[in-house]
């Protein structure tokens, strides 16, 4: 009975042709839409924390109690070997990174800015989280004498410098005396992690602990995990092996990156609510008149012995054969469009200075995510039966002899 | 003789085609009345999408004008006048070398409100503990009062003099980066315009807080007069800022300030001066409207859907009008009529609803509490979330909905008129 029910309401859908594509276009172009903005939008934000991950925070990062306070050298990691030794011995940790860093005054022989100097391991730092692929000029390299220095592109830019530039670094050394150090600029790198790329001057950890008359220090140590599930257990692990020190995860670290990714999953169910209670209202127009039109042969029907549930089902297969093509189409659509986003990507390099002012790559890929066409299922699905309430409503309450006899409706 | 008959008929011509046209609204009236389904989703639709649309470009151009008003006001300024160069290399080679010569210009021209000269350099702070690299301006405090939100931020001690010397106002996260409070030393090192070293020891007279985080984290200010003696920059100033008296028509303004000023100089208003910010806002703006524009799609096909339906349960009464002697044109006219009129009310009340929400929210904004903690990074200075009332935005919002509206009919009228007259009449 029910593949009578099935073989009739897909009949009937192409009976009126136009009606039914305006509804599967509806549902299709729509879907397609939303799933284009969710995976663009979580893109965005993927791209953000995995920069801000491979660039600085790693999934966790150790800091002495007080550094992110009050950020000066009386609160350092040290001494390094213990840690060292004992990161060693943890499992999970793929990679980890030592730096040590002081705020000061970098100036050219015209210009200067505020700054903060970094002294950090090139190799250290390219297997933490390729940091080389972030050059954009002169070299991943310290020069041969290991006495040269990477910049930020928003830095450089500020001081109009290039790649073989001379600036000088002034600051304080661990014994609060004012010191300054002068380099050559060998590399510049753009990370799209804004406090790098407007602040930070990278130098070899040799120079930098020359520089602050300090041994065996660090401010900060980056940590590496590949595996996500691994993170808080870590965490743990490394806090149990280091009261003194604040073992903190990225999402501590920079908590409004977890809230933008909170957003936008709001954003996205909001989103898909609206446009598919509206589309709802659409499905809806069509599935009451296909209804109305034929309530005389629903009546016959009816009248002859027909049982009300195969003519349910035949209204409810019709709304979902709408809703299924629509949702495929939209699916499809929705896929083509986040697989040209996520490898050729969205250029908006005209509007790269404000992009980059919130952190943004110029350049977006879009995520592609199983849930994404999970969650769009399940809206269309949800439409789809809120539609043919109101229409089976009116089936119910019909007198099949009157409408026969033309005295009702 | 002959005027006079042309006339009579011209006048009975006029008077059918208006007959027409009244019959024809008439007709659409009625349509509207007994299709009361269609007319009410329609309405409530048009009405619902006008009032969010409206609201929610409110919403979004208010925060945005919020933002960027924040950033003007509450240091850059409406415009500035620097030397030509200075904007890409802010360095002491791009200085105005005789600020008394646009002293002069600026007192004269009528459109400018207020002026001042700044000398911005930036310098190591240090105290004891810490050493922090900081923009340090020279202002002069009390024509800075009226150009910048510097005075009225101050959250601890005073806020500086035109005497002041080696007084230092400083922004709190500074303050807090240095461990200083009101009545510290710091020791300010830099180099004057000559390129040599510029030393001194300063005392915090007062702290501020303008919300702005970068700002507070990175600037100090200190009497001009002052700084000129140690960094050697009299009458020479890194760029004027400036309040025009109607601040609106920026660009305009700016253009006939620049006609004032010799070649070497430039005039550049708050939209060239924060263009990353604008840049931003623009690109803020084009996603908002992607978003939004999914819903009105759909918006759009089930008011298409809903015509569609209801114009195709009218098939037989429409070939009958036909073959009445109605036209194809005259179906038009009486379709597009319906949907004029739905229209019409609906967006009206739209306008209604949605600029009385906007214009409200204007006077009393939305207030999240935390949100300028959460996005400080992002230049968020206060809880206050204000809509913008704006009747230019309202029309342009309101028009969008009511074009869609009228869009959305013709393809159902298009394919209603593709019917004969019998094939219509005979329509199951």
């Amino acid at each position: 009975m029910f593949e009578i029910a099935k073989h009739l309401a897909w009949l009937t859908l192409w009976r009126r042709k136009t009606r039914s594509m305006m509804v599967i276009i509806m549902i299709g172009l729509s879907l397609g839409g939303l799933l284009s903005i969710q995976g663009l939008y979580d893109g965005m934000v993927t791209h953000m924390i995995n920069t801000t991950i491979r660039s600085d925070s790693g999934e966790i990062s150790l800091y002495a109690k007080g550094y992110r306070l009050e950020k000066s050298l009386d609160h350092r990691l040290t001494p390094l070997l213990h840690i060292k030794k004992s990161l060693s011995c943890i499992e999970g940790i793929n990679a980890y990174a030592i730096r040590l860093q002081q705020e000061g005054l970098i100036a050219t022989a015209h210009k200067s800015r505020g700054a903060t100097l970094k002294g950090i391991s090139l190799k250290k730092e390219r297997e933490f989280g390729q940091f080389d692929t972030f050059v954009t000029k002169g070299t991943y390299s310290f020069g041969k004498n290991g006495k040269e220095a990477l910049i930020g592109s928003g830095l450089a830019d500020k001081l109009n410098l290039s790649v073989g530039s001379r600036v000088v670094f002034t600051a304080q050394d661990a014994s609060d005396e004012i010191n300054a150090i002068s380099f050559r600029i060998s590399g510049i790198f753009k990370t799209a992690n804004k406090s790098l790329d407007e602040n930070a001057v990278f130098v070899s950890m040799e120079k930098m602990e020359r520089f602050l008359s300090l041994r065996e220090s660090a401010t900060q140590i980056g940590l590496r995990i590949n595996e996500t599930d691994q993170i808080a257990k870590i965490q743990k692990a490394l806090q149990r092996s280091f009261p003194d020190i604040k073992v903190l995860r990225w999402d501590e670290l920079y908590p409004l990156l977890i809230q933008m990714q909170d957003i936008m999953k709001v954003f996205n169910w909001v989103s898909y609510a609206i446009v598919f209670t509206v589309a709802a209202l659409g499905i809806f127009g069509v599935m009451l008149v296909s209804v109305l039109e034929r309530i005389r042969e629903f009546s016959i029907m009816l009248a002859i012995g027909t049982p009300y549930i195969m003519v349910r089902d035949q209204i409810i297969m019709e709304a979902v054969f709408l809703g299924i093509i629509g949702y495929i189409a939209g699916a499809v659509l929705g896929w083509l469009a986040l697989l040209y986003m996520s490898t050729a990507g969205v250029d908006l390099r005209s509007f790269e200075a404000g992009l980059e002012m919130y952190g943004y790559s110029a350049i977006m890929y879009a995520d592609i995510r199983l849930y994404y066409f999970l969650q769009a299922f399940f809206a269309v699905f949800f439409a789809t039966l809120l539609s043919v309430i109101w229409p089976l409503r009116v089936l119910k309450k019909i007198k099949p002899i009157l409408i026969i006899q033309g005295k009702m409706l | 003789m002959m005027p006079k008959l042309t006339l009579l008929i011209l006048q009975n011509m006029h008077s059918s085609v208006t007959q027409g046209k009244k019959m024809i609204f008439s007709l659409a009236f009625k349509n509207i009345l007994k299709s009361k389904g269609r007319s009410v989703t329609t309405i409530l639709l048009s009405t619902i999408t006008t009032i969010f649309f409206i609201a929610y470009v409110g919403l979004t151009e208010g925060s945005r004008h919020q933002l960027i008003k924040n950033s003007v006001e509450i240091y850059t300024g409406y415009a500035h006048v620097n030397l030509k160069g200075y904007r890409e290399d802010s360095g002491y080679d791009n200085l105005i070398e005789n600020a008394g010569l646009i002293d002069k210009i600026l007192t004269k021209d009528p459109s400018i409100s207020h002026y001042a000269p700044r000398f911005e350099t930036y310098t190591l702070l240090s105290t004891k503990e810490k050493s922090v690299g900081s923009l340090v301006a020279g202002i002069i405090p009390s024509r800075e009062k009226s150009l910048s939100k510097l005075q009225s931020s101050l959250l601890k001690g005073d806020y500086l003099d035109d005497s002041d010397s080696n007084a230092i106002y400083l922004g709190s996260e500074l303050a807090k980066r240095l461990k200083v409070d009101v009545g510290s030393e710091i020791a300010m090192v830099g180099s004057s315009i000559d390129y040599s070293i510029a030393a001194d020891l300063l005392t915090v007279k007062g702290i501020f807080k303008t919300g702005l985080f970068e700002f507070d984290a990175q600037s100090a200010f200190v009497n001009k007069s002052y700084l000129d003696t140690i960094m050697l920059s009299d009458n020479k100033a890194s760029y004027f800022t400036l309040y025009f008296y109607d601040n609106a028509p920026i660009d305009k303004a700016t253009k006939a300030l620049q006609s004032s000023l010799d070649a070497e100089y430039e005039a550049a208003n708050w939209k060239d001066l924060l263009s990353a910010l604008v840049q931003a806002m623009e690109v803020d703006r084009i996603f908002d409207y992607i978003s939004i524009s999914i819903f009105f799609m759909v918006i759009f096909f089930v008011i298409m859907i809903f015509s569609y339906v209801n114009i195709f349960t009218r098939v037989r009464e429409i070939g009958l009008l036909r073959a009445l002697g109605l036209t194809s044109k005259d179906i038009f006219m009486m379709l597009f009529a319906e949907i004029l009129l739905l229209a019409t009310f609906s967006v009206l009340i739209g306008i209604l609803i949605g600029s009385s929400v906007v214009y409200y929210y204007e006077l009393h904004p939305i207030v999240i509490p935390g949100i300028a903690e959460t996005y400080k990074d992002y230049g968020i200075v206060s809880d206050e979330l204000p809509m913008r009332f704006d009747l230019f935005t309202i029309a342009w919002n309101a028009l969008t909905i009511f074009v869609f509206n009228l869009a959305a009919i013709v393809y159902p009228i298009i394919k209603i008129n593709k019917f004969k007259v019998v094939e219509a009449m005979r329509y199951v």
